[in-house]
């Protein structure tokens, strides 16, 4: 038996997840439009004459917004400039062909298209990143590169807003993550329908309340061209926990994502006034938002230049001391405050030499080039040992910056007292240097002992 | 989709080396029998006085207890609930007579007999029998209702069947007798609400309506008898699924007082949850090193699909989480004990709450997700012209998780006609 339409009497195509009901195409077209030009008009994201970059990948969500964008400006008169805006990763075999899916959208929506990429503003990569850190943690750096792209980007361009295809199971997938992770000031913030309202371009999501399977439903029904490969170098284990509970949860009630965001509505408004949350600021580094002295891009892109890719993940506080950040008086007891006085001091050393002489930059680029070898050799090692022993690699680190130490003692001595004096600390440290040798011998004995059990299972 | 770039902290942590096979507790030094938490363990002694000093120390902490309240035990049958039981009466026993713990307990037992597990008159009388060898070896007075009472009027409370438990002796026969009685004489009401159980589209509906009358009973309960406070023995991991649940169902406005120490909604009747400081793993061991006896009782979800409903998904969920990253239930509930009920400032001036739960009314903050879903939703009920007319009528004064759970019912009549559930 067909099933009827329940707005027109046409036989249905579909079944909306939203709602359950039955729809023809063009209802389903109207329905649809309805509903994002009404988030548009009750969040009020746009005013008349604004500048609006659309955030482009090529994938389906992007390429039906920059559709519907298109579509309701001339409908309902917006009153909006718009853009296209892509980040070009450096991911060989996979950005290429996204960014080659928006250089047609831009023809057939004839819009405006500007492309930022990785090694334009960074110097490097993705390809060039994961070959540094690896497949574990490289959506990290992307994650946080992309977001400073987009602003980048968004400035140059001199927008007004940056609108994203962040649909309704993004959104709810990021409530889930948020109370898993303990993350209370995300939490009050992931469900806002603008955000980066102080200080940055705002963004804005229109899809918020849209279902991912209607915006599939939508692209296919109306034949947009989109790109739907997905990215070759996300493991994203932690959050495939999240998205499979989310979609048993659709399985089990449709109406759970509104459910979910409705509910991360409600409690970014009940969060507790005594509860410690992060300030916002700018980075010293580059003048971006930020809640640190140094924002993340910044100190993943210092790790990535000195030849440290893991810098930026983990403790933060190992990051902030390998800065030279903050002076810290260790005693000479304990080797792990010999070893924080040997970064400190070395990353200190590098500081006056690049500010008195025009050689010590020549210095800084031998130093750079010598810890590339010693980085592939540390990954080298990781990938032997395996994840059991990344302790070993953190000691690999530590082999790199006494190689910086020992490439500084090497240089010769200015004339001037100040750099006298830091020659005088090179004597000091000397024995420093000799005894985390020996402790990098000891661990890497241990690691050795502890791979001979490994190969006997 | 494209990759999410989400820091991923638990995956860089640097596996443990296996750990040796002995450990020594870490207060005395002796040999420890067992490991809480992710490193700590503990000897038998130690960790009697960790579990106790945990559970004195959030009561007083709270302060939400007052020397010599009249308080209700909520009393389940299960492992947290009967470890709460114990934890009471050794408060009150042990330790000088400063540090006793000076409140006046009562035991209730709910018996979901009929409506939930499918017993007849035989089992629901073993089951009754049960619970009160183990409710009556505290010492307290035990009061036993059944969960069809809800619908009931307020007149006929002052006969509910009441049976005090001396010492260590069973229920006598006499108390038992009388209880099997009033069973025959509550068939009428007992029928329609398991219709109403039986008619429902979603298990889901089922669990959220069966802990909503179980907190109107409980207060109903606390009421009559004049005490003050409810203590229920909901542990952290049981909360913990509880604020991923309700979170899944809307119901972000109520986490507030669905998770939190103190339960305030009904007003004169607070209930306190003193057990969520605890895992249930170290409920366990502290049940089996006390040697504290509990009863298994079905429940909705037992033995069912993992699929069958939010409640039971999300458990599965965290249980699956928290083998892999042991702080998955730690993190979750302190996440949900940073929030609060946001109109407590408000609360004077025309503060609405849901006829049904009692929590504060979230659809006026949001009318945007309103105008979003329910203006497709209601157009699609007027071309169905379903028969959810008593649930709609209700939609105004409901909240949004009490909205998705009527919706679920085919007929409501059998409780809204009862004014009992509604005011």
């Amino acid at each position: 038996m067909p099933v009827s339409c329940g707005l027109c009497e046409k036989r249905a195509m579909l079944k909306r997840p939203k709602t359950g009901g039955a729809l023809c195409k063009e209802c389903f077209y109207n329905v649809f439009e309805a509903e994002v030009h009404q988030t548009i008009t009750s969040a009020s994201l746009f005013k008349r004459g604004e500048t609006v970059a659309i955030a482009a990948s090529g994938g389906k969500d992007s390429t039906v917004l920059a559709h519907l964008m298109k579509l309701l400006n001339e409908r309902h008169d917006y009153g909006l400039t718009l853009f296209l805006l892509s980040v070009d990763e450096g991911i060989t075999g996979y950005r290429d062909d996204s960014l080659e899916t928006v250089k047609r959208n831009q023809q057939q929506y004839e819009l405006p298209l500007k492309v930022v990429s990785y090694k334009e503003l960074y110097g490097w990569t993705m390809d060039e990143i994961v070959r540094q850190i690896g497949l574990k943690n490289n959506c990290t750096f992307c994650g946080v590169f992309r977001r400073q792209a987009l602003d980048r980007g968004a400035m140059m361009l001199g927008v007004d807003k940056i609108v994203t295809g962040h649909n309704a199971d993004d959104v709810a997938e990021t409530v889930i993550m948020n109370v898993l992770r303990g993350d209370i000031a995300r939490l009050q913030r992931c469900t806002a329908i603008v955000t980066g309202t102080e200080g940055a371009i705002p963004r804005c999501k229109p899809f918020k309340y849209t279902y991912e399977k209607e915006i599939v439903m939508y692209a296919y029904f109306k034949k947009l061209d989109y790109f739907s490969t997905e990215c070759i170098y996300s493991p994203n284990a932690y959050r495939g926990h999240a998205r499979t509970y989310l979609k048993d949860l659709e399985s089990i009630r449709s109406t759970s994502i509104i459910d979910i965001i409705h509910s991360g509505e409600c409690m970014s408004v009940s969060v507790k006034k005594d509860v410690k949350m992060p300030t916002q600021g700018t980075c010293a580094r580059c003048g971006y938002i930020s809640s640190n002295e140094l924002c993340k891009a910044c100190v993943l892109l210092e790790g990535l230049n000195k030849g440290l890719p893991k810098l930026g993940i983990g403790k933060p506080h190992k990051a902030r001391l390998a800065l030279g950040l903050t002076n810290t008086t260790g005693t000479t007891s304990t080797s792990g405050s010999q070893r924080k006085e040997g970064c400190q001091s070395c990353s200190c050393r590098r500081h006056p030499y690049a500010v008195v002489n025009d050689t010590s930059g020549c210095k800084k680029d031998d130093g750079h080039s010598k810890d590339d070898p010693t980085a592939t050799d540390s990954s080298i090692k990781q990938e032997e040992l395996g994840s059991n022993f990344s302790t070993v690699g953190a000691v690999g680190d530590s082999a790199a910056a006494c190689g910086c130490n020992s490439e500084v003692q090497k240089g010769p001595c200015a004339s001037t007292v100040g750099v006298k004096a830091l020659c005088g600390k090179d004597d000091r440290n000397t024995p420093c240097a000799c005894k985390r040798g020996e402790a990098q011998t000891n661990k890497k004995a241990l690691g050795n002992s502890r791979a001979v059990p490994d190969l006997d299972f | 989709m494209e990759c999410g770039g989400q820091l991923d902290d638990m995956e860089t942590l640097p596996q443990r080396p296996p750990a040796a096979k002995k450990k020594n507790c870490v207060r005395c030094g002796k040999d420890a029998v067992l490991v809480v938490q992710t490193s700590a363990a503990f000897c038998r002694e130690c960790f009697l006085n960790y579990f106790t000093h945990k559970f004195r120390s959030g009561l007083g902490k709270s302060r939400v207890v007052q020397p010599g309240e009249k308080v209700l035990l909520a009393f389940s049958g299960g492992p947290s609930s009967a470890a709460l039981l114990h934890l009471v009466k050794r408060g009150m026993e042990e330790g000088t007579q400063k540090k006793r713990l000076r409140i006046e307990p009562g035991v209730v037992f709910i018996d979901e007999g009929s409506i939930i597990q499918g017993f007849d008159v035989d089992q629901r009388q073993r089951s009754v029998q049960t619970i009160s060898k183990i409710a009556g070896e505290s010492g307290f007075p035990v009061h036993h209702v059944m969960l069809e009472d809800i619908t009931t009027v307020q007149a006929t409370e002052a006969d509910l069947p009441v049976s005090n438990c001396a010492g260590t002796s069973p229920a006598t026969t006499e108390d038992v007798e009388r209880q099997v009685k009033s069973l025959s004489t509550d068939d009428t009401s007992a029928d329609r609400l398991k219709r109403l159980f039986e008619e429902a589209k979603s298990l889901t509906a089922k669990e959220d309506l069966l802990q909503i009358l179980r907190s109107k009973l409980l207060v109903r309960v606390a009421r009559t008898h004049g005490y003050t406070k409810v203590m229920v023995g909901d542990s952290g991991t049981r909360l913990s699924v509880r604020i991923m649940a309700d979170i899944a169902q809307g119901r972000g406005a109520a986490l507030p007082l669905n998770t939190g120490f103190a339960d305030d909604r009904h007003g004169d009747v607070v209930i306190v949850r003193p057990m969520r400081d605890f895992i249930a793993k170290e409920i366990s061991m502290y049940n089996t090193i006390c040697q504290v006896e509990s009863a298994f009782l079905p429940t909705l979800t037992t033995r069912v699909a993992e699929k069958a409903s939010i409640g039971h998904l999300t458990e599965a969920f965290i249980s699956g989480l928290q083998v892999n990253f042991p702080s998955t239930v730690s993190t979750v509930f302190r996440t949900g004990a940073k929030l609060c009920v946001s109109d407590t400032e408000n609360r004077p001036e025309g503060y609405k709450r849901c006829a049904m739960c009692k929590a504060p009314l979230d659809t006026g903050q949001q009318g945007l997700l309103q105008s979003s879903v329910y203006k497709t939703s209601l157009a699609a009920d007027d071309e169905s012209d379903g028969g959810v007319v008593t649930g709609q009528d209700l939609c105004p004064s409901l909240c949004h998780g009490c909205s998705l759970t009527v919706a679920d019912f085919g007929d409501f009549s059998t409780l809204s006609d009862s004014d009992q559930l509604f005011t």
